[in-house]
């Protein structure tokens, strides 16, 4: 175990046991990276804030509940998922949740110029379901395991993989819709 | 040794950019870039995405992470989940416990009829029972008459009035100020009516009946 996970650990324990200093560092030292995962599926800062707070009122609340089966971290944004989910439930999104599997379409990004790329990939992102915009952020941004990603999402490490295969794939096809011909890249 | 498939291959990628490989498995996945074109496709596409993120954080809006901060702990002690010292939360708790138990309800209804029968069994049986009420005044000679003297008449000229007229207090005050005077020489009852009723510190005078 890192030793910044095993503070977070033995915050969690003081948490539980009503520390409020600990509860204050255990947000600092994990805020930013919620945020970003939550404003990344959620697409607006309000909301994200508001389910920010949700999260750490779960985590006050449950902290003694935190067994270990991920990093805290982890845990920390299992809950965030969970009540964004719920949000994006309420706001009757489960349309744009649900996975699309597209047909695939051959390398398209490579060749885009560098400026140019970066802007229609932007744009790309932004227009993914939330899913995949979901376990694009938790590769590639926050660098977990693809094991990491089953265990938060409760899923088969095969099904995060295939998840990750269409995301990409999906990706791809928002490209070739936005116009970036195969020449262009 | 066996090489693994470009498709074993391509599910490295992550743990190859977040350099979670073991030295063997790098330098096998390195060698196989250079055999696979697409291997090096997918990296690149890998990279790509990768750094297309880590740009999209600066584009994300920032946060008053102090200000949710205390929200959160606001929220959180208006949902009863904390109170703000811990000696006031154990009391908050041992408190509701005590409130919300059958228990507890049931003793204090047991102690209250206990502490009753206590205070009843303690009356003595013959209590000599003193009131503020009188029995109707018993005049056996003289006339009785009402008076009502004046609200500013002072305590020395009532007396003096009685005296002269040769009249004593029976009963009264009642609420209204009424008073019943017996006046001994009744004979005399007529002119001590006027004389009362002339009197400046005297609102009312009649004989009683």
């Amino acid at each position: 175990m890192a030793g910044h996970e095993a503070r977070q650990w033995n915050l969690l324990k003081k948490i539980s046991e009503g520390d409020e200093d600990a509860f204050k560092e255990l947000y600092e030292s994990t805020y930013r990276r919620v945020y970003l995962y939550l404003y990344r599926i959620l697409q607006d800062r309000q909301t994200a804030e508001d389910i920010l707070v949700e999260t750490y009122t779960v985590v006050w609340k449950d902290a003694k509940r935190f067994r270990g089966a991920s990093s805290p971290t982890s845990w920390i944004i299992g809950i965030a998922r969970n009540l964004a989910m719920n949000e994006l439930r309420r706001r009757q999104e489960h349309e744009e949740i649900d996975e699309k599997v597209v047909g695939t379409t051959d390398g398209v990004i490579t060749r885009i110029e560098d400026h140019y790329r970066k802007k229609v990939l932007r744009e790309a992102i932004s227009k993914l379901s939330v899913k995949h915009r979901e376990i694009l952020h938790l590769v590639f941004y926050e660098e977990l395991t693809y094991q990491e990603i089953a265990d938060l999402l409760n899923m088969p490490v095969n099904t995060v993989k295939t998840r990750v295969f269409y995301a990409k794939e999906t990706l791809k096809k928002v490209l070739t819709e936005m116009g970036v011909r195969r020449d262009e890249i | 040794m066996r090489f693994k498939e470009p498709d074993e291959l391509k599910e490295l990628i992550p743990l190859y950019l977040q350099g979670r490989l073991t030295r063997r498995e790098r330098e096998e996945f390195e060698e196989a870039l250079r055999r696979y074109p697409d291997l090096q496709r997918e990296l690149k596409e890998f990279e790509e995405i990768s750094d297309v993120l880590r740009d999209l954080e600066k584009e994300v809006p920032p946060l008053d992470a102090e200000w949710v901060f205390r929200k959160t702990l606001q929220r959180i002690r208006n949902d009863g989940v904390i109170a703000k010292d811990p000696l006031l939360k154990r009391l908050t708790a041992l408190l509701r416990g005590l409130f919300t138990s059958y228990r507890l309800s049931w003793g204090i209804v047991a102690v209250q009829c206990i502490i009753i029968l206590l205070l009843v069994s303690r009356i003595p049986q013959n209590l000599p029972y003193k009131t503020l009420t009188t029995q109707s005044p018993q005049v056996t000679s003289g006339v009785r008459v009402n008076v009502v003297f004046k609200a500013d008449a002072r305590v020395e000229d009532v007396r003096r009035l009685l005296r002269e007229v040769g009249a004593t207090i029976v009963w009264g005050p009642s609420q209204e100020g009424l008073y019943i005077i017996k006046i001994e020489r009744s004979k005399e009852l007529k002119s001590i009516l006027e004389r009362l009723r002339d009197s400046p510190i005297v609102e009312f005078a009649e004989r009683a009946y």
